[in-house]
């Protein structure tokens, strides 16, 4: 590909958030093939140990897709994903990965416009993003000339 | 297996069962039973599927202080995990795992870590030294437990400034890592070994030869695992409280005046695992107007406070946490003084109860944040 | 209960929200429904249809809706279908509708879209005001998708060219495919009319131009150029199919004469089965095609390879052979001929009648022609002069030119706008130089010894009389005679034919003309099974019209031979012609593609083509100016390419009857009833047909209820009447009767372990993108998969019945469906579709599991397919990421329980007011055993309650409806389907089962509650503390909201205060709040939802943040002292929010826990995938 294969997970909501997904195909837009998106019954179902978690498979950048404020069909208050939100933003930064890996975007069901629009400006960022070639993740430290003398 | 079975020593177990007597766990969910789980792997020569209690063990060390021929049950608890890890156990995690995968990310070549911004301008540096203080996950922790009030940053601050104080030069290390002992203990060995290289090179990279370290955890796992696991591995690391219980002795160091009832509350790490008992007791002794009370179990008897590497913790680790609490309550004291962050993440954790439930609210304070603000001007007179 | 006979169910007539709730609410209650609307789809957005214009409960609400009422058995939907009449009564209603032709099988089709990347035309049309373009098959879109989601064509009448063709080409029909450059659909287009094309393309008169409606704009599609450039470019020759097998058809015929008329009849015959004999007495055959056309219009070559494509189909054609002469008439009929075409052309040359036509030197154009064009050298004059302005003389004047030094003069006799060649030729003629002397008539040919020396001609004017041509008919003008100088004259006065030669008896030949008499339509002659057509009918005519006649003459020798009358059905008017807005489809003027030809200098002395022919991107250009004026081109793209046969071209109009008792029907919707509805009223009229509640300025949730209320009106009428019929009079039997099956729960066995993939190619329209066979490579090396097969649609039956067979034969006990769908849990987002819906019941239906078999459906066409249509190559490599993800969480997912409970048929009411009391005694009536706490109320009590709603305890109790004075406290116990409702009055406790619960919040706020939220801990009290701060929508309509996309499961109705206090409005709202119970009801039994969490108790801290999440969610006092978080996860809505808060990880949503997503993510992700190989 000519551009960096800048890899996207994206945690969708089953409701609004997942039907800007599907919208896309419908509207006929597309999106880079390095966007996954792995669908959630409500962003507040996720926390910061699934976020870092994608972070360490390797994921350039994470974006949280949902329902925009008090549209939540559970009627969830808002304020737990975006806790956990600033919280793996928070940890991002003092590890040196920059916190803008991780977005927030809640839109209007079936906005596949708008998604599109987002998912790709977000990969610029990320592009641009000094650190993110130093910070692409490849592997542990090697530990071959390690001696494990006991157990 | 064999060799393992030697090295711990379990072989010499008697089968006396004392270790499940004074086992915390065992004291609350009968299924946890160390003396059995000993005699099971013995008896079937560890060909056994190793049952899953293994994880109940919060690795207190309360068995080894009991046992007569030392079996060393927590470094074999450690191998049966690695073991059934690799017979793809599945391990719960405490707050979805966050902690660990942290670790994981941290081990990474390419991690370059942006982690002292909590640094204040009051405290001093050295341009240039052989000595690091090794600060630990403090940073992290505050953020995963901003919720549980936890503020494990200001022991580290408190630690620095005695160290400033007492004029000790010390250097920080900006990309220093985890130093993988909840990896260790969960028996993700790789994931350790991957932790405690990185360090390695870290340190060799800046020439560090002493380590101090606040961290009890950090300061047992760099003092004693990384030795077995590392060869060439030849850093000094020393405790904080034993710089400033010296330095207090030698008289380097007067700290100031605090009106205050405290208990101390030892670290397993530390305490049964470290033989560090008298230094921390001796630095709250030296600040003036402190009355320490001690609680029922203390020193060698301790009590854990509950749990260990951010897995498995339940209903039974919460009794042990709500037991502690109350033993500390019960000596009247207005805080509870430990010298570890996880100690206070886990005891505030028990704190946060549900309704209806008479869990002890005693406030938690780090020993060298105590020692640190008896200094301040204002807290003076 | 027999209602074979009569009528059933409910007919709904429209598609606003409210007419679908209605339908749903009404199926949902065990009631057949029929849906008429005069839309492609549901939903369809007109002004009319009060399709409320918030986008986000639109989608949040309405898609649910459609696509749940789409899928429902017992729903019918009749789209595109206008109501004609509606006659009869209540309970006996017959509703005489008219369905527009789809061209697509609604259920067939899976709107994968094939055929739509196929369709080259694009129609432009007005679409609620804003103008939107789109293929001629496309989706009747509802936002970005259409309910149902099949295609529909747009047809027009036929198109003019087609109807100006006399071979009905479907001219349109291959202009169309040219725009996408398919050359040889193009030819099998035209050869499925008639053969000769390249002929046609050439020297056709195409009368299809002077119809096109192009000339409006600018000048008419070139279509003989592009007809031409079909024949030449088709890169993979001619192929003429067979309509049946030869030999199929018995019986000898005869054609005579191997011209256009004579070959295109044997080329028909030929295709029916038959096996004519032609005989030509030329050594040629072609006829006029050999021997009148010159090589520099129609090349040997072409006319060759066309004859010979013909000639491959196993005709005999026998040259040489004179009819009349070499064979007779009764020769032949005794040989067993029993049909004969006769197409003898018009041969004969027309005198001049003047002196000095026997002179040495004067020929006719025929002989010329033949010599110039099958002889090598033939004598050519000096000074040439053509007498004669047809074709033929044309023609022979540029032969001729091509073979003199001198001059080539033609005489026509009158003006340049009259001349009857052809303008093109004519041009052409006078480029070579050729010269026409205009308004000139010959008087006498001079000569001296018997050779040709020149022409005195008389100049003419033209008089008013008008030729049978439209030609106004010259005369010569007395003294103008001059000379004009000539030693060759050729006489092209035209031709007539020779019939008489034949020498048939009885054959009729009009004796000026000399042209064969015959009918029109059948072309049948003076004598029975002989037929004429051609030349030797009209006299000297146009290619295109003699081949007509040969399939007419075909058609009825046809008809002959199977004994069929000859005219039944045929005409020689034209069908209806398309007529098109130049305005809105909104054309700009572009030019006509020129004809391009060879240069003057390589025309002389060879008879060299002289035009080209269109180059490709000229052809292309030229096929865009169509203005495609049939919508549909009927190229049978669509069909070819559709996987399912769900395409049907020749799909009509259709009447039928629909049989209803009740109907219900939108205020927008108008037709002809016996008894017009008054909109202004909830009810019509006319007993039995009701008004759908109409949008109370945009309240939905006003008009939601409005509906329940009314669907369940007509429930209540519709069982009355059942029970009459099936003589049930105490209702409590039916329910009582009725199989409740106790609590049901199976424990997992131990499968296989045996993972399978299923690959949806969905008529191609996903591997088209993405690379099966490497997906199947890489997923074979996943752990755990055992097999990979690949069907072409899931949503299918068929489809269904192939996955359940693989599933069986390969004993798996783990499936992963890759498809269009996303999950597998009941809940209907609005990403779902009904053909997902679908693909699930059929699934449910085939697909026999064991119980711990897990199906896990990954999306990717939404997902991949769709969506990166342009990156094929990393689109493949996302399938398999996304696919193999599916495929860890069915291998990690643990085994699935079934754990049923029975709902009783019982409900206690608790409230006081109108509208429990309506709520109670509908369901009293609908034969639930129903208790109602309330307060004792007495006629005065009420507050200005009319004496129309009025009603006592004692009137209450009549209905069979338990009453409770009101408690000192009450509490909710037990579990959803089996609550236990305890009543304490001072030291006395009272125990109600129900099966639903309803609280009205609003009567309870009025006074000091048995259980005030702040007080209470219990469910209810938790869950009344929750609301007020739902989201969505005020009030309930969130909790319909939430019942339409995810079901109820809790069973417990809570009853808001409400603004309207007006005694109709609280009946209503007790209406509405009845038919929800009872749908509740009729479930009879309820399982936790697929999505539903469970709570380790051993690995909770008893924090208790999840119970300050969800109000469902109880802390309970553990033996020891500590307290542990405990759920009825019937209740859980699963929206996970617990599990991600809860810090010791003890709570796990079986569907996506996180080792689930954990594993998923290790598979999506890059180094996830290293880590996994390692």
């Amino acid at each position: 590909m000519a551009t960096p294969y800048i890899e996207i997970l994206v945690f969708a909501c089953n409701w609004d958030g997942w039907s800007c997904i599907d919208a896309t195909a419908n509207l006929e837009v597309s999106y880079p093939a390095s966007v996954k998106v792995v669908r959630v019954s409500c962003l507040s179902r996720i926390h910061a140990g699934l976020i870092l978690k994608a972070f360490e498979f390797g994921a350039d950048g994470v974006m949280l897709l949902g329902c925009e404020p008090g549209r939540c069909l559970f009627n969830v208050n808002g304020e737990y994903i975006i806790n956990e939100y600033e919280k793996v933003r928070s940890i991002l930064k003092i590890l040196g990965m920059q916190q803008d890996r991780l977005v927030l975007v809640q839109l209007p069901a079936f906005s596949g416009y708008e998604f599109v629009m987002q998912v790709k400006n977000f990969i610029e960022k990320i592009e641009q993003l000094s650190a993110s070639k130093r910070v692409k993740i490849t592997g542990p430290e090697p530990v071959q000339d390690i001696a494990v003398l006991s157990q | 297996m064999q060799s393992v079975i030697s090295d711990t020593g379990v072989r010499l177990c008697l089968d006396c069962g004392k270790c499940t007597v004074v086992c915390p766990v065992t004291r609350y969910d009968a299924e946890f039973n160390p003396r059995r789980i000993v005699q099971e792997v013995l008896r079937l020569n560890g060909r056994s599927p190793v049952s899953d209690t293994i994880w109940s063990c919060i690795s207190c060390n309360m068995c080894i202080e009991r046992c007569n021929y030392n079996v060393r049950f927590t470094d074999f608890i450690r191998f049966l995990r690695h073991k059934a890890l690799e017979e793809g156990a599945e391990i719960k995690y405490s707050h979805g795992g966050a902690p660990q995968t942290i670790m994981h990310i941290m081990a990474h070549r390419e991690t370059r870590q942006d982690r002292l911004d909590w640094l204040p301008e009051d405290i001093k540096i050295a341009k240039q030294s052989n000595t690091a203080f090794f600060v630990g996950c403090a940073p992290y922790f505050d953020i995963l437990f901003s919720d549980l009030g936890v503020n494990i940053i200001e022991g580290t601050k408190g630690a620095l400034r005695l160290l400033n104080r007492v004029q000790i030069p010390f250097t920080l290390i900006p990309n220093e890592r985890c130093c993988g002992r909840d990896l260790l203990l969960t028996g993700d060995i790789d994931g350790f070994l991957a932790l405690a290289r990185a360090n390695m090179n870290e340190f060799g990279k800046r020439g560090i030869k002493n380590i101090i370290i606040g961290c009890p955890e950090g300061y047992y796992t760099l003092k004693v695992d990384y030795p077995k696991f590392l060869k060439d591995w030849d850093i000094s690391v020393v405790h904080i409280t034993e710089v400033i219980a010296q330095a207090i002795e030698t008289g380097e160091l007067t700290l100031g005046r605090l009106e205050q009832k405290v208990t101390y509350h030892d670290p397993c790490t530390l305490g049964r695992y470290s033989r560090i008992f008298d230094q921390p007791r001796s630095i709250l002794a030296s600040i003036e107007g402190i009355e320490v009370a001690e609680m029922s179990d203390n020193r060698e008897k301790s009590l854990c406070c509950g749990a260990s590497p951010w897995a498995h913790c339940g209903t039974v680790n919460a009794q042990i946490q709500k037991e502690r609490l109350a033993q500390a309550g019960a000596t009247g004291a207005d805080i509870l003084i430990t010298a570890c962050p996880k100690c206070q993440i886990h005891l505030k954790c028990a704190q946060k109860n549900a309704e209806n439930n008479d869990v002890c609210q005693i406030a938690i304070q780090d020993i060298c944040d105590l020692a640190a603000r008896s200094l301040l001007p204002q807290e003076v007179s | 209960m027999s209602y074979n006979t009569v009528p059933k169910g409910v007919a709904i007539i429209g598609t606003s929200v409210a007419a679908l709730q209605a339908a749903l609410t009404l199926a949902q209650m065990g009631i057949e429904v029929k849906v008429i609307t005069d839309a492609p789809a549901l939903g369809w957005k007109r002004p009319a249809d009060n399709i409320m214009d918030n986008p986000h409960l639109e989608l949040r609400f309405l898609y649910p809706l459609l696509v749940q009422a789409v899928s429902h058995p017992l729903i019918t939907l009749y789209t595109g279908t206008e109501v004609e009449s509606i006659e009869g009564e209540r309970d006996t209603f017959k509703i005489r509708v008219a369905q527009r032709p789809r061209y697509i099988h609604e259920d067939l089709c899976t709107g994968c879209g094939r055929c739509q990347s196929e369709c080259s035309v694009n129609i432009t049309s007005l679409l609620r005001g804003q103008k939107t373009t789109h293929p001629a098959i496309h989706m009747p879109l509802l936002g970005a998708k259409a309910i149902p989601s099949a295609f529909v064509i747009d047809k027009n009448d036929v198109a003019p060219c087609n109807v100006g063709c006399p071979l009905n080409i479907n001219v349109q029909g291959f202009v169309s495919l040219l725009v996408k450059g398919k050359a040889n659909e193009a030819l099998n287009l035209i050869n499925e009319a008639t053969p000769l094309a390249g002929i046609l393309g050439r020297v056709c008169r195409h009368p299809c131009e002077d119809k096109c409606n192009r000339a409006e704009v600018d000048s008419p599609v070139s279509i003989r150029a592009l007809h031409r450039y079909v024949a030449d470019n088709a890169t993979q020759g001619i192929k003429y199919n067979l309509k049946a097998p030869t030999g199929s058809r018995e019986g000898k015929i005869a054609i005579v004469g191997s011209g256009p008329a004579g070959l295109t009849a044997a080329w028909e015959l030929k295709r029916r089965g038959y096996s004519p004999a032609v005989f030509e007495s030329h050594g040629v055959i072609g006829g006029m095609l050999a021997t009148g056309i010159p090589r520099f219009r129609l090349p040997r070559e072409v006319r060759e390879r066309e004859m010979e494509a013909i000639k491959n189909l196993g005709i005999d054609i026998r040259t040489g052979i004179t009819m009349g002469r070499d064979v007779t008439f009764t020769y032949l009929k005794e040989r067993g001929y029993r049909a004969f075409f006769l197409a003898i052309g018009a041969q004969r040359n027309n005198k001049l009648n003047i002196p000095g036509e026997e002179l040495e030197g004067v020929v006719d154009c025929m002989s010329l022609l033949l010599t110039l064009n099958l002889k090598v050298d033939t004598f050519v004059g000096l000074h040439v002069v053509v007498i004669g302005d047809g074709n033929s003389a044309i023609d022979s004047a540029r032969a001729a030119n091509r073979k003199n030094e001198g001059t080539v003069k033609v005489l026509s006799w009158t003006i340049p706008e009259e001349i009857t060649a052809a303008e093109e030729e004519v041009e052409e003629a006078l480029q070579e130089r050729v010269s026409i002397e205009y308004c000139t008539v010959p008087v006498e040919i001079l000569g001296s010894g018997g050779k040709v020396t020149g022409i005195r001609c008389q100049r003419t004017r033209l008089t008013d009389d008008i030729m049978a041509n439209g030609q106004h008919r010259p005369e010569p003008i007395p003294g103008t005679e001059f000379v004009i100088d000539a030693d060759h004259v050729i006489v092209a006065v035209g031709q007539s034919p020779n019939a008489s030669q034949l020498d048939i008896e009885g054959l009729t030949i009009d004796s000026n003309t000399g042209v064969i008499q015959v009918n029109p339509i059948t072309l049948e002659t003076s004598i029975p099974a002989v037929f004429a057509g051609g030349d030797c009918v009209t006299g000297p005519n146009n290619v295109v019209e003699a081949m007509a006649a040969g399939l007419r003459a075909a058609e009825s020798i046809d008809r002959y031979m199977q004994g069929r009358d000859l005219e039944t059905g045929r005409t020689l008017e034209p069908p209806e012609t398309a007529e098109i807005d130049i305005e809105t489809t909104e054309v700009f003027p572009y030019k006509r593609a020129p004809m391009p030809v060879i240069h003057l200098r390589r025309r002389m002395n060879s008879f060299e083509e002289t035009t080209i022919g269109l180059s490709a991107e000229a052809a292309q250009r030229e096929s865009q100016r169509c203005l495609n004026c049939a919508l549909c081109s009927q190229c049978l793209e669509c069909t070819r390419v559709c996987e399912l046969g769900a395409v049907f071209h020749d799909d009509e109009i259709r009447h039928f009857e629909v049989g209803a008792q009740i109907i219900l029907r939108c205020p927008s919707t108008d037709f002809k009833t016996q008894a017009p509805a008054d909109s202004g009223s909830q009810e019509t009229t006319t007993d039995g047909v009701y008004l759908i509640p109409p949008s109370n300025n945009g309240d939905l949730s006003d008009q939601l209820m409005k509906t329940m209320a009314l669907a369940m009106k007509t429930t209540v009428e519709l069982k009355q009447k059942e029970s009459e019929e099936t003589k049930v009079q105490d209702f409590s039997e039916l329910h009582t009767n009725l199989e409740r099956p106790n609590h049901i729960l199976e424990e997992p066995r131990i499968g296989t372990k045996h993972i399978g993939v299923i690959l949806c190619r969905c008529g191609s329209s996903i591997n088209s993108v993405i690379d099966f066979k490497t997906v199947t490579k890489k997923l074979l090396r996943t752990p755990g998969v055992t097999a990979i097969r690949e069907v072409a649609q899931a949503c299918t039956e068929s489809g269904a019945e192939q996955i359940s067979n693989q599933v069986a034969e390969l004993q798996l006990d783990r499936v992963v469906i890759a498809a269009c769908r996303c999950c597998n849990s009941e809940q209907v987002c609005y990403s779902c579709t009904d053909r997902r819906m679908m693909c699930q019941q059929y699934l449910d239906q085939y697909l026999v599991l064991p119980l711990n078999t897990i199906v896990e459906f990954v999306n990717i066409r939404e997902q991949c397919a769709w969506v990166h249509r342009d990156t094929p190559k990393s689109a493949t490599r996302k399938a398999v990421q996304i696919i193999s993800a599916g495929v860890e969480r069915v291998r990690v997912a643990p085994p699935t329980t079934i754990d049923k409970k029975s709902i009783l048929p019982t409900a206690v009411i608790i409230g006081e007011g109108l509208v429990s009391a309506t709520a109670a005694r509908v369901l009293a009536s609908r034969g639930y055993q129903v208790d109602f706490v309330t307060k004792q109320r007495t006629k005065q009590g009420q507050r200005g309650y009319n004496e129309a709603t009025l009603f006592t305890i004692e009137q209450l109790q009549d209905e069979g409806i338990t009453v409770r004075p009101w408690p000192d406290t009450l509490e909710l116990q037990g579990s959803p389907g089996n609550y236990d409702v305890v009543l304490e009055y001072g030291s006395q406790v009272d125990h109600m089962s129900a099966g639903a619960v309803i609280v009205d919040i609003g009567e309870l706020s009025k006074r000091p509650s048995p259980l005030d939220p702040s007080s209470s801990s219990g469910l209810l009290g938790r869950i009344i503390a929750r609301i007020g701060n739902s989201s969505c929508l005020p009030g309930e309509s969130a909790d319909m909201i939430r019942e339409t996309t995810i079901g109820e499961r809790s069973g417990i109705f809570l009853v808001l205060p409400d603004g309207d206090k007006s005694p109709e409005n609280q009946s209503t709202h007790g209406l509405a709040i009845a038919a929800r119970v009872s749908i509740y009801l009729e479930h009879a039994s309820i399982s936790p939802r697929a999505t539903a969490v469970i709570i380790d108790k051993k690995l909770c801290r008893g924090c208790g943040d999840c119970a300050d999440i969800c109000p469902y969610i109880e802390m309970k006092e553990n033996g020891n002292g500590t307290v542990y978080a405990h759920l009825n996860n019937v209740l859980c809505f699963g929206c996970g929010a617990c599990v991600a808060c809860c810090p010791a990880g003890a709570i796990t949503q079986p569907l996506e826990s996180d080792k689930q997503l954990v594993h998923t993510l290790q598979s999506m992700l890059h180094r996830g995938e290293a880590l996994s190989r390692v």
